[in-house]
């Protein structure tokens, strides 16, 4: 998918950044990790401590007010999420832990129905999340795990899809956007070739959530996942979003209270969607999190924020591109990637430099970002992730530049 | 950064009595570790390879420039000094170990204890094969 170049509009930085009480508690800090974990605004901390000091109690059974309150809270946040998604039906929204624990769900879900011989695609550019939970259903089922191919600038390459969707292709499990390469990937294709073998499209949206609203049936995929702390709200919250046909086919996977209408010593009836994969209690607060998070974004001007991110990704990239010794990990077009850069400095481990960078107040990851096939793909141990949010601004960037120089003095 | 860019004891052993390879699962950090000893309990000869950042790479060099003709005993003792030092941010006591101090530097930084420890975590688990 191209994303599309939007007009420059004026955006301060400054301004949001005062909504974000983290950086009250430390002023100096440069915040550079927002692939890994965004950070919270007021309005989000306000939502849980609000909901825990005022409504807190267990949902959907107790009779007293304030259950009924609670339960209350926790329905009007699936619907803010579903607004968010652009889901008509907000029971396609099945809270989870974050986006591992939708992918695990769907993958303990489908275990039920796979049979040994069947197939599951995915990319080589996949999160640990978006393999792991596949590679164990597989040894579970005997279920044959395929691959998609990357290009050399690690986009996931399209050229082999036809051969490798095959008739017994059940699921296609991409990411929607690279937490290292940043790259977006083109859907089109991809879910036009599940289809035509009626597999089902599940999309990893860890990265692209923070980006703003979706409209998930215009993307035409099956099963979306995400994580609240991608997105500006708390940890411990996620959610799955399925095609309702799809979601009622699934054999609940794990069980407990709350999900089913009727048990005997020998069997149960499960509940009607989202109860029926949501068993136990949920993370209530965390929801009413999520929502504040997903209301808040929501009201943002997005195409100035997606301007602002799109300047700061161009000048960081300039910057680093007048460096000897650099090698950018991803697509070398600002509009086929998201506001995040993974580099290499030659002969610089990325831990000695995240050091360096962390001893000058800035926030960046090293590592292999939990991305190992996709580092050996590229032949490197890790990289240094950049990755940025609204409230950066350019002189994180010119600072991070300017740790980069004396990085290389220090360590080569 | 001089132990780290100038490795001692890089490279492999031609029979190494044990072997081992060690990871950090955090960063993808990978150690080897090759040494033999005497029937005295002497480490008579070490060698290692490091794919790993300055501070794995400075302590597989202190290993392979200090622990060569140290009885293994001794080399239990240093890994214990090390994590003092870290952890608590005490200086290694033993008279030995004094070169340990090196990465006093690196207490408080909780992040990177693994980085140090890892050639030290390879080389005593070498010796208890």
């Amino acid at each position: 998918m191209q994303m599309t170049k939007p007009d420059a509009m004026a955006f301060d930085p400054a301004e949001i950044k005062k909504l974000f009480p983290i950086f009250s508690s430390h002023p100096q800090l440069r915040y550079l990790d927002n692939a890994a974990t965004t950070q919270c605004p007021a309005a989000v901390i306000q939502a849980v401590d609000l909901h825990e000091c005022q409504s807190r109690a267990n949902i959907s059974r107790g009779i007293y007010p304030l259950a009924e309150e609670a339960t209350e809270a926790y329905h009007q946040a699936r619907n803010m999420l579903a607004q968010y998604l652009g889901a008509q039906d907000a029971s396609e929204i099945i809270f989870t832990s974050g986006t591992t624990g939708a992918i695990n769900l769907l993958a303990n879900a489908y275990a039920v129905d796979l049979k040994e011989g069947d197939e599951i695609l995915l990319s080589l550019v996949e999160h640990h999340s978006n393999l792991l939970p596949w590679q164990i259903l597989s040894r579970r089922t005997g279920v044959k795990l395929r691959f998609l191919p990357l290009t050399a600038d690690g986009r996931i390459d399209m050229r082999s899809l036809h051969r490798l969707v095959t008739e017994r292709c059940r699921l296609v499990a991409v990411t929607h956007a690279s937490n290292v390469t940043g790259a977006v990937t083109e859907l089109g294709p991809l879910i036009d070739a599940a289809h035509s073998v009626d597999a089902a499209v599940l999309l990893d949206g860890a990265q692209m959530a923070q980006h703003g609203p979706l409209d998930i049936n215009a993307l035409g995929v099956d099963f979306y996942a995400l994580s609240g702390h991608k997105m500006f709200g708390p940890t411990g919250i996620g959610l799955l979003w399925g095609r309702r046909d799809l979601l009622e086919k699934l054999a609940p996977p794990f069980g407990g209270g709350g999900m089913v209408h009727r048990v005997t010593i020998d069997s149960f009836e499960p509940a009607e969607l989202p109860a029926r994969l949501e068993p136990g209690t949920p993370p209530i607060a965390q929801a009413v999190g999520l929502a504040a998070a997903a209301a808040w974004l929501m009201e943002l001007d997005l195409k100035a924020v997606e301007s602002h991110l799109y300047h700061l990704t161009g000048r960081l990239l300039d910057g680093l591109n007048n460096f000897p010794g650099i090698k950018l990990i991803g697509p070398s077009d600002l509009y086929q990637r998201l506001s995040l850069v993974s580099l290499d400095l030659a002969k610089v481990h990325p831990h000695d430099l995240s050091q360096i960078f962390a001893d000058r107040g800035i926030a960046v990851r090293g590592g292999h970002h939990c991305a190992e096939p996709l580092m050996r793909f590229f032949g490197l141990m890790g990289t240094t992730r950049v990755s940025l949010a609204l409230y950066n601004d350019e002189t994180d960037i010119d600072a991070l530049l300017l740790a980069i120089e004396e990085a290389q003095r220090i360590l080569i | 950064m001089a132990l780290a860019r100038d490795p001692i004891g890089n490279g492999q052993l031609e029979h190494p009595r044990a072997r081992v390879q060690l990871d950090n699962p955090l960063c993808g950090d990978r150690v080897i570790i090759e040494v033999t000893w005497d029937d005295n309990g002497m480490l008579t000869e070490l060698a290692h390879e490091v794919q790993g950042c300055a501070l794995c790479r400075a302590t597989a060099s202190l290993i392979g420039r200090d622990t060569p003709g140290k009885q293994l005993t001794e080399i239990a003792i240093a890994q214990t000094e090390l994590e003092r030092l870290l952890k608590e941010g005490e200086e290694p006591t033993h008279h030995h170990w004094q070169g340990l101090s090196v990465f006093k530097p690196v207490h408080g930084h909780k992040s990177r204890y693994e980085c140090v420890l890892l050639p030290f975590k390879a080389l005593t688990q070498a010796l208890e094969v």
